[in-house]
């Protein structure tokens, strides 16, 4: 199972989030939530992407659950930020 | 478009190799704070991720989680957009009124902007002996 916005490589993983449906506040809020697991480096072009790297070794398939977990808890900063 | 391996259904295209389905939505009739919470319901079910044109077709794209049914996934994301998008009408349709009603709530005579002074002692009622009661 993968997403479209989700590739794994190198032990890591890249997550290319859409700037019209993501604000970066919420990703790095997420990411500050996450840096205990994980470490994070952004790039801001047309597309807001985020590459993980997990501070333990994981699997291919342990990495597409962290991404994909990852892709819902920014989720719900967004939520929460458009309901405030 | 459905390729290979996948199959649509209206709005809803799955896609069985990937385990996901990918839902289009058409923001003239849900807008994306109807989008967001009926996303958010979804949370513990399937792994969510928004994309495509907020003013043409938005695509949401859901990868269950722990077995559940992608069709029943589609179906019922489906209903909690109109359910969302329901709400959001009644909201703007009673809003004057709500906000009247909020108003006029706090402008009754419950509410007292300056507090009253504390009675001093020799204001104070007393008994027939003379004792502040």
């Amino acid at each position: 199972m993968i997403m479209r916005g989700i590739a794994i490589a190198g032990g890591g993983a890249r997550i290319t989030f859409s700037p019209h449906f993501y604000r970066m506040p919420s990703i790095a809020q997420a990411a500050e939530d996450f840096s205990e697991a994980c470490s994070f480096d952004f790039t801001e072009g047309d597309d807001l992407v985020a590459s993980i790297r997990p501070k333990e070794r994981l699997t291919d398939e342990e990495l597409r659950v962290l991404a994909m977990e990852f892709c819902n808890y920014v989720l719900g900063h967004m939520r929460n930020h458009a309901v405030v | 478009m459905a390729t290979k391996g996948q199959a649509s259904n209206g709005n809803v295209t799955f896609d069985e190799k990937n385990g996901s389905v990918i839902i289009s939505v058409n923001p003239a009739i849900y807008p994306l704070d109807v989008i967001y919470p009926a996303a958010y319901v979804f949370m513990d079910r399937a792994y969510i991720m928004i994309d495509g044109d907020p003013k043409d077709e938005i695509f949401v794209e859901m990868v269950s989680k722990e077995g559940c049914s992608l069709v029943e996934l589609a179906g019922d994301f489906n209903n909690e957009l109109l359910n969302y998008a329901v709400y959001k009408k009644q909201v703007e349709r009673n809003g004057p009124i709500r906000e009247a009603l909020i108003t006029r709530a706090l402008l009754s005579n419950g509410v007292q902007l300056v507090p009253e002074p504390l009675p001093q002692a020799a204001d104070a009622p007393k008994d027939a002996k003379g004792a502040v009661r």
